[in-house]
């Protein structure tokens, strides 16, 4: 009886160790798992009913670009303003033409 | 005005204006700091509108300006076309220049100065005017007719109600848009839907419908006549335009003495727009031989268009002698054009017009 109780254990003991060794080694290694496909139907990207107007082309265009002069480069308009301000200056320097009398009759 | 008031830039405040930044020449032209007004002057535009210096920063305004009827006179030559032929055409445009085209506004003539057909001159001592002034600017051209009608200038005729009890300018009808071009390419004014119209939006909306207790707005009247049949006052009309040069070469004209008087007619221009069989008509200056002396038989399609024309007086009144009773109107052969009130040698070219039989 005793003989057997000690065979009991060894197988047991041997068992175990066994176990154990099996959980030390290196597992399989994981691999990925291809998607699973998809149910439902993708959404449209939303499109406008009607097509976007065209830019308008101008009809005239384009007109000479504006040319940019930096305020220190325009020519000075100093006498021109001393004179087309001073009432007394103009009066002194204006011709007068003398318009011919137009012989018009009735209304225009 | 004198010459030296012309040329005044009497505003100080307009020193201070975004316009003013630019400086004098940058417009204008003509020569920085010279010594003399000759050398000075070298190179001046004195209007220079027409050019690039508008476009520079109101380009939109300027491209569509050139379609303005105001700029092209496109009613004009639209009317002469009619009644000359290429045979003809540069000899009438010889005389057209001289005498007419003087009717030609840029945007200077309007917002800054005065119109060349008052011979120019600031208005507001260079202030530029977004809105221009009635007087100077439009009854300045619109004189005779228009201004006469609209202020009741017409002896023994109220002014329009427009203006006597409202006392809306111009410009409370006249759009902007309109003046400028923007509502469309028109060969002439009267071409397209009426700019502006009587029951515009916030003007006479529900003529004859529910509401309207005006016994006359029928939808037989409404149909068949314009507002003016029944609310235009007498008005002007001009007769025998003739233009010439006097020996020293000066260019003139003469007219027959003019009448203010209704005349209402069949409707020369009618549409879709204008549907109505009757409207008031207006005798234009012209006739047969307006450029003689620039050659005879300028006008060899005379006939081809009314002289008693499509008309839109600005004389409106609540209260008419036509719209008075019935019988003012029905059957009234004085308010009509008949034959006999057209020159015999204008009964082919109004043929169209004439009212044979007086409702």
């Amino acid at each position: 009886m005793t003989k057997h109780l000690h065979s009991f254990i060894l197988v047991g003991l041997l068992l175990l160790l066994a176990g154990l060794a099996a959980g030390c080694a290196q597992g399989d290694p994981i691999t990925p798992v291809p998607p699973t496909p998809t149910v439902a139907d993708p959404i449209a990207p939303k499109r406008p009913d009607v097509a976007p107007t065209p830019t308008p082309a101008t009809r005239r265009f384009p007109l000479p670009a504006p040319t940019l002069v930096p305020v220190a480069a325009r020519p000075s308009s100093q006498n021109c303003i001393a004179c087309h301000t001073d009432a007394e200056v103009l009066k002194a320097m204006a011709t007068v033409i003398e318009k011919a009398e137009s012989k018009s009759e009735g209304e225009g | 005005m004198e010459v030296w008031e012309k040329v005044n830039v009497s505003d100080p405040e307009f020193f201070k204006t975004l316009h003013a930044r630019y400086g004098c020449i940058a417009c204008h032209g003509g020569v920085a700091d010279a010594a003399d007004k000759e050398t000075a002057h070298e190179g001046l535009v004195p209007d220079p509108s027409g050019g690039q210096a508008c476009a520079t920063c109101h380009r939109q305004e300027v491209e569509i300006l050139a379609d303005s009827l105001h700029v092209d006179l496109e009613g004009y030559y639209t009317v002469l076309r009619a009644r000359s032929d290429e045979a003809h055409w540069d000899q009438l445009m010889t005389g057209f220049t001289v005498h007419c085209t003087q009717c030609h506004a840029t945007c200077g003539q309007c917002h800054v100065s005065r119109p060349t057909f008052l011979e120019g001159g600031l208005a507001a001592g260079h202030q530029f005017k977004g809105t221009p002034s009635m007087n100077l600017s439009c009854t300045a051209c619109h004189g005779s007719r228009v201004e006469a009608e609209y202020k009741g200038k017409n002896e023994g005729i109220r002014g329009d109600v427009h203006w006597t009890e409202q006392g809306m300018t111009c410009f409370k009808c006249h759009s902007g848009d309109e003046l400028h071009g923007a509502l469309g390419d028109r060969d002439h004014r009267y071409d397209g839907p009426q700019e502006p119209g009587c029951t515009d939006p916030d003007c006479h909306e529900g003529i004859g419908g529910q509401g309207d207790e005006v016994m006359q707005h029928s939808e037989a009247h409404l149909t068949r006549l314009s507002c003016q049949v029944c609310h235009a006052q007498p008005y002007k009309h001009c007769y025998n335009c003739h233009v010439q040069k006097d020996e020293s070469g000066v260019p003139y004209f003469q007219t027959d003495e003019s009448q203010v008087l209704v005349k209402i007619g069949h409707n020369p221009r009618q549409s879709e727009e204008r549907p109505w069989e009757y409207v008031v008509l207006r005798h234009v200056p012209v006739s047969r031989d307006t450029f003689g002396y620039y050659g005879q038989g300028l006008l060899p399609n005379f006939d081809a268009l009314p002289t008693w024309t499509y008309a839109t007086p600005h004389s409106i009144a609540k209260k008419t002698p036509q719209n008075e009773t019935c019988d003012a109107c029905h059957g009234n052969a004085e308010l009509f054009l008949t034959a006999d009130d057209v020159a015999p040698d204008e009964l082919e070219a109004n043929k169209g017009v004439i009212v044979n039989r007086v409702p």
